[in-house]
């Protein structure tokens, strides 16, 4: 029985300071997202970064939505990882969109990948 | 669409102490405002990972009517691990009823801590810090209807 699946998002960053747009569709075979975590290969590239989600058209992050809202450093176990939503994100197939973006800070490696999983689960809504 | 709507609004800080005003209003789906996290985002240096009280703000909501918030910023490295430093920051819980103003004012104020929490000067020919700009950001987690 499937009822958790972590899906992958590599977002690559070509350049300080870029705006990269991703989508993609949900794994059909889970009912609901139930949370996000952002990695970044490097902390300093938290300072400001920013990430907007869609799901199925409908805003779940703003443009300017922090990345340091959504990420924890490396000691945090991998199920306390994620920011939980509290409302109900439809997964079912249905396509996401968002754009991340790169405060371009000072040191920082280029080009980087950023890693977005999405947390889907099978659960009923309650 | 009925669901949790997180709303940002980013302010800038030039100037050690400054007084930055808010004042915004909410779109006009948000009937509540649950909760609230705020994050200080600059890199800066100092000679701690953790300034628990980087600055202070004030929210009012509806039209200065509801007074639900006076609270203080931390600032955080991203770059120590530690047990201080490597959580996200926590939902400070509103529960405020939105009505007809949805209007937000307040403040934030920089409490100066670039200058007095840079490292210590070895000798005289150190440059004096210079006061790095930053962002203040607020995330607003509402109910829309």
């Amino acid at each position: 029985m499937k009822d958790h699946k972590f899906q992958l998002i590599r977002i690559g960053v070509g350049a300080s300071g870029a705006s990269v747009r991703y989508t993609g569709e949900t794994d059909k075979s889970y009912r609901r997202i139930r949370g996000i975590f952002v990695a970044l290969p490097e902390p300093i590239l938290e300072y400001g970064a920013t990430l907007s989600l869609k799901v199925g058209g409908v805003d779940v992050f703003d443009d300017d939505h922090d990345v340091r809202l959504l990420t924890c450093g490396q000691g945090v176990a991998p199920n306390q990882k994620f920011f939980l939503f509290e409302e109900y994100i439809e997964a079912a197939g249905n396509a996401f969109e968002g754009r991340f973006r790169d405060a371009g800070i000072q040191g920082a490696n280029y080009p980087y990948e950023a890693k977005v999983f999405l947390w889907l689960v099978n659960e009923q809504e309650s | 669409m009925k669901g949790i709507r997180r709303i940002n609004k980013t302010i800038e800080v030039f100037r050690p102490l400054q007084v930055v005003p808010i004042d915004f209003r909410f779109p006009g789906d948000v009937r509540a405002c649950l909760g609230l996290q705020v994050t200080v985002v600059g890199r800066f240096r100092v000679d701690r990972p953790v300034i628990p009280a980087f600055g202070e703000y004030s929210l009012e909501f509806e039209g200065k009517k509801i007074h639900p918030v006076n609270f203080i910023v931390p600032w955080v490295s991203q770059e120590v691990f530690s047990d201080a430093t490597q959580h996200r920051p926590d939902l400070l819980p509103l529960a405020v009823q939105v009505g007809t103003s949805r209007m937000i004012t307040g403040f934030y104020h920089d409490l100066d801590r670039q200058q007095l929490d840079a490292p210590p000067r070895t000798s005289d020919l150190q440059e004096e810090p210079v006061f790095q700009p930053y962002s203040v950001r607020f995330t607003f987690h509402c109910y829309r209807a």
